[in-house]
């Protein structure tokens, strides 16, 4: 799902430059963004029981006073994994996102300028790359490679930057055309200034809603990774690990999933209201 | 230039295009670090035992010439062998490819047909309460992964509603009877996420077709509602659709690793990722080899359909 | 034949918010009836309104419609549908975009002919059809819409709108975006229409010109209120609602003229200036062989210092590529374009000298394009110079010279209208000071009243400044008001040039004569 997302999302988005619609359902989601990031900041510094100490006593508990989610196979405690599994995915998909971005403006606005042969050979490259499974590249890498933070944050922001270079590509090719680019020509602008000056205002908002999408499928991505236990590794908590790890005892006790599930999905979902998905092509 | 021609044309280009991406494969494959042998051995790996290996399996020759050796072998139908699983590398697949086109079949047949409906219904009665349900449901079914949805759906039809089994075990070479009653659960986790993705497309396409100068000019000329739909907006509106569906199709056949893991589907997602965790470089190679395959024939197919659409491709005006 | 009484028409979103506002009007069997009034002013909304649908995301709030005597408003949905066509029916704007653009020309007209539930020779009644409003029917109807010129297309949307013999025929824009040539074509096609069907005729346009030919009964409309109506002669001659007045009076007419000093020096030499334009063919994919056409052929005339020079032409005359050519942003293939008595202008933009650019400067047509939507005004302004340099005051007075206030300095394009956007660009482009400025349809795309005053503007800053402005336009009647010398083309070839008085009262060309006669009888 997470490919799927990768190579169709993107015409929904471009209908956003025209008019983006305030919408309750934003600011709703901005509130939970803002809750799983600041807890994913504060989760060390508050009063939870160790993520890693394991009860043999208490194992598959439901909630009780002692654990609010009750606790896994091991007899750890979910609430505080629950607030610590955010940390590993949030920031590796943030820090892959900002590289995947920062690629994709390059190779897209460079694309865009070039034109004829250069933008034809990059779009092509692009276009292979998206037709790579990136799942499968990314099971490539961790299991031959390593599964160092820093080798799946260049692996995810190489496979997640096509899909932003090219609708940067599109979005700039759609304002380069505009006269007002054509004034700034004859005054003598460099194609540096029409890329700042003329060209990125117009396509911030485009752009920062794709990337706020891909921060999500790259969320999802390595939390699948987790899931098949090539990202993250034991006993670190996280939430796709925490899913495989407990989905077998599912029939006992649901917590150690369903926690996980829930935070995220809410933080994915979060993110999808926040750049309002489903009010931009409702909105004519 | 006849449409014929340009669809020959587009086929060679889309063969090259295969040909070139399978060499750079051969070559990012080699270059991970390690290979069959390293891998085959493990621990017990000597260098002499090792330097053995590599001359038996005729892993010391060049890159190039194996390369071209597997090339010339592939065209013939013979995928190379998995020194790890002792067998040849068609015959591991065959079996599971089966498994996997009935796993994909089930899934499309579940989620296609819906999600166009539900998507014209979506575009049709927007704004209603109906369709923003159907449409913030869309959202979340798109959005999760789907381990989730298979978590969700494992704890209602399994646990709670124990209607469907959760996890089959069967070999990869059970008959097609045997593997039907224990589909159901990933086919309709992929139907979720197939569906869910589909159904957008068709409705933002169509209520971006709706919009547009003839669809207000056929209405007024008097004509019914369904008429409009079939005939002026749908067939404009079909091939962003088409292309969102020939991208999930492809998906179907390829990217199903979590589904066949979480519910033990012996179909080729499950074999990729224990490829890739027991480091057999043969099968590997092969299954990368057919995920690309698959995406560049549907979006060869896809292309195809768009252009059979659009009456300026047909006339051969502007080729 | 149409009883409209008390009709307003209001936004779905906000129903405050009224489109048409108590609206009277009353048609009898047969009349020719011309609404005419500026964008926005509901003119469109009126005229769909008459069907009783007024258009997506409005709906009729009050009053009552009658039409042929059936009450199209109080009428279930389905039974209006089937009155559509037969009754009352569209011939709706935008050429371009109103046949479906995968079905061909037969099944337009296949759809209309299922209404009546009359099976036959579909094409051959198409062809008669279309042979009707001057097509050749029996080769039309196999084609598809992209293959049709825009006066073919607004011919078989006429004739798709008189399928079904209606009793009330609308028509909306019929004459937008066609060049004049086709557009007399096309009104003179109506007029025999109505006198062979008898049909009742409801006709809207932005151009007065347009309604004087079709119309008997005008009716004026301004920000959702009829504000006159009356027979044509009378409302012409003797207009009592002072909109009505400013409307008549903006209407640019063939007549004032000024006369060009003798002996000035040339600015820009054209000399057998050819610029070949290749073009990937449209349709939505990369064709193998790109198209060349020759935009401008072989031309030469010159730009005099210090004039206005009006260059006149309609669409593929190459007046859009001699501007482009000046500006450096197209190739040159042959002969030579040079500036003052040295700088050639063949060397494209990129590689000119800050010196040559600053000199020459350009406003574009359409006005949403031409600024850019995320910089105020003071950055387009200042765009191009260090900070420093530039302050309030200086911008300031720029603005007055557009007619501009100085508020306005921290405005965004979307909150400015279609006029002062263009002043705007005209202020961006003569903060450069330029020697020559080129300005493309600058008032095409505007209202009349606003367009007359965007160009006592230009006069204004011609006199002040005395900057050499080249002034394209496809009207004939707006060059004449504003240049002194006209250059024509048609088809990248030169046609005449010449003083305007000469070339409006004693043409060279066939051409140029027809123009003159067109103009005249608006």
């Amino acid at each position: 799902m997470t490919d799927l997302g990768r190579v169709t999302g993107d015409d929904e988005v471009l209908h956003t430059s025209t008019r983006r619609r305030r919408h309750r359902w934003a600011s709703l989601g901005g509130a939970i963004v803002a809750a799983h990031v600041v807890l994913a900041f504060v989760a060390p510094y508050l009063p939870l029981q160790d993520v890693s100490e394991q009860h043999s006593d208490a194992v598959l508990q439901g909630a009780s006073s002692a654990h609010w989610f009750g606790t896994d196979n091991l007899g750890r405690d979910v609430f505080a994994r629950t607030l610590w599994g955010g940390r590993p995915s949030i920031g590796l998909a943030a820090a892959s996102v900002v590289l995947a971005a920062l690629l994709g403006f390059l190779i897209g606005t460079f694309a865009a300028i070039a034109g004829g042969g250069v933008d034809k050979v990059m779009m092509r490259v692009n276009d292979v790359l998206l037709a790579v499974p990136s799942l499968l590249v990314l099971l490539l890498v961790a299991s031959f490679i390593g599964r160092e933070p820093l080798v799946l944050i260049v692996t995810l922001a190489v496979m997640y930057a096509p899909p932003i270079a090219r609708l940067v590509r599109t979005a700039s090719l759609n304002v380069l055309t505009r006269d007002f680019v054509v004034a700034a020509r004859l005054r003598g602008a460099s194609r540096w200034e029409l890329v700042v000056g003329e060209v990125l205002p117009n396509i911030r908002g485009v752009v920062l809603t794709e990337v706020a999408m891909q921060f999500t499928w790259i969320l999802l991505a390595f939390s699948s990774l987790s899931f098949l236990g090539l990202g993250a590794s034991p006993p670190t908590p996280e939430w796709g690990l925490m899913i495989a790890e407990s989905r077998t005892y599912m029939s006992i006790t649901a917590w150690p999933v369903a926690a996980p599930v829930v935070m995220l999905a809410t933080l994915v979902l979060g993110v999808n209201s926040l750049v309002d998905r489903n009010g931009v092509d409702g909105a004519t | 230039m006849s449409i014929a021609w340009q669809l020959l044309r587009r086929a060679a280009v889309a063969l090259l295009l295969f040909a070139a991406m399978a060499c750079l494969t051969f070559l990012a494959v080699e270059a991970l670090p390690g290979d069959a042998c390293t891998s085959l051995l493990g621990r017990a790996a000597t260098e002499n035992k090792l330097e053995q290996c590599r001359e038996e399996n005729g892993l010391n020759e060049p890159v190039v010439a194996r390369m071209v050796d597997w090339g010339c072998g592939a065209v013939q139908g013979d995928l190379g062998y998995s020194i790890k699983r002792d067998a040849p590398v068609t015959e591991i697949i065959a079996p599971r490819l089966r498994n996997s086109l009935v796993l994909a079949g089930v899934a499309g047949l579940l989620a296609f047909p819906a999600a166009v409906v539900l998507g014209l219904y979506s575009a049709q009665r927007r704004g209603s309460r109906r369709a923003k349900l159907l449409d913030t449901a869309s959202l979340v079914m798109m959005t999760l992964p789907e381990f989730v949805t298979a978590a969700v759906l494992w704890l209602v039809f399994s646990i709670w509603l124990p209607i469907l089994p959760a996890v089959a075990v069967l070999p990869s070479d059970a008959t097609i009877g045997e593997i039907l009653p224990t589909i159901w659960l990933p086919a309709i986790t992929l139907a979720v996420m197939v569906f869910a993705h589909v159904m957008r497309s068709m409705r933002s396409s169509v209520v971006a077709t709706s919009a547009r100068p003839f669809v207000e000019a056929a209405r007024y000329r008097g004509l019914p509602e369904r008429a409009v739909l079939l005939r002026h907006v749908l067939p404009a509106a079909l091939p962003p659709a088409v292309n969102v569906m020939a991208v999930t199709a492809a998906w179907l056949l390829t990217g199903t690793f979590v589904v066949e893991v979480v519910f033990n589907f012996p179909g080729l997602g499950r074999l990729a990722v224990d490829a890739i965790s027991d480091r057999d470089t043969a099968l590997i190679l092969a299954l990368t080899l057919f995920g690309l395959a698959v995406f560049i024939l549907s979006s060869f197919i896809s292309d195809t359909i768009t252009r059979l659409l659009d009456p300026r491709v047909r006339a051969g005006v502007g080729a | 034949m149409i009883d409209l009484q008390g009709f307003s028409v209001a936004v779905d979103a906000d129903p405050a918010r009224l489109i048409l506002d108590h609206v009277d009007l009353q048609v009898g069997r047969g009349a020719r009836v011309g609404i005419v009034g500026e964008s926005g002013c509901g003119k469109s909304t009126l005229l769909r309104g008459l069907t009783g649908l007024p258009g997506a995301g409005l709906h009729v709030a009050d009053g009552a419609l009658s039409v042929a005597g059936y009450d199209l408003v109080g009428m279930p949905a389905a039974e209006r549908r089937a009155l559509l066509g037969k009754v009352v029916a569209m011939v709706p704007q935008g050429v371009a975009l109103s046949l479906t653009p995968h079905r061909d020309i037969a099944s337009h007209f296949a759809d209309v002919f299922q209404l009546d539930d009359a099976r036959g020779d579909v094409p051959g009644r198409a062809a008669s059809l279309l042979d009707e409003v001057g097509l050749r029917g029996a080769a039309m109807v196999g084609r598809f819409p992209h293959e049709l010129s825009g006066g073919e297309q607004q011919r078989v949307l006429i004739a798709l709108g008189l399928a079904r013999d209606p009793d009330v025929l609308l028509l909306d824009e019929p004459t937008s975006a066609l060049d004049v040539g086709v557009a007399h074509d096309i009104l003179g096609l109506i007029e025999d229409e109505h006198r062979a069907r008898g049909f009742t005729l409801v006709c809207v346009s932005h151009d007065l010109g347009v309604i004087r030919r079709v119309a008997e009964h005008v009716v004026v409309m301004n920000a959702g209120r009829v504000v006159e109506q009356g027979p044509l002669e009378r409302v012409t001659a003797h207009p009592t609602n002072p909109f009505t007045v400013r409307l008549l009076e903006a209407a640019p007419t063939l007549g004032a003229i000024s006369t060009a000093p003798s002996n000035r020096s040339p600015l820009v030499r054209v000399d057998r200036l050819t610029v070949v334009r290749s073009s990937a063919s449209s349709g939505a994919f990369r064709s193998q062989t790109q198209r060349t056409t020759t935009a401008l052929d072989d031309v030469t005339f010159e730009v005099r210092k210090g004039e206005i020079l009006g260059v006149i032409g309609e669409s593929g005359s190459g007046k859009s590529t001699f501007l482009k050519s000046l500006c450096g942003l197209l190739e040159v293939s042959s002969g030579s374009l040079t500036l003052g008595d040295e700088v050639d202008l063949s060397v494209r933009v990129r590689r000119r000298p800050g010196s040559v650019l600053q000199r020459i400067q350009m406003v574009f047509q359409n006005p949403d394009d031409s600024l850019n939507p995320a910089h105020t005004v003071r950055r387009v302004l200042s765009a191009g110079r260090p900070r420093s340099e530039v302050d309030d005051d200086q911008l300031a007075e720029l603005l007055r010279t557009v007619g501009l206030q100085r508020s306005m300095l921290d405005r965004r394009s979307p909150q400015l209208s279609g006029g002062e956007k263009q002043r705007v660009a005209i202020a961006r482009a003569l903060a450069q000071r330029p020697e020559l400025l080129l300005l493309d349809e600058v008032t095409s795309a505007l209202d009349v009243t606003v367009q007359a005053e965007v160009l006592d503007t230009l006069r204004a800053i011609h006199r002040d400044l005395g900057t050499t402005m080249v002034f394209v336009s496809h009207d004939i009647a707006v060059v004449a008001s504003m240049a002194e010398r006209i250059v024509v083309l048609r088809n990248g070839r030169l046609v005449e040039v010449g003083e305007v008085a000469d070339v409006l009262d004693r043409p060279n060309d066939h051409y140029t004569s027809m123009l003159v006669e067109l103009a005249r009888r608006r």
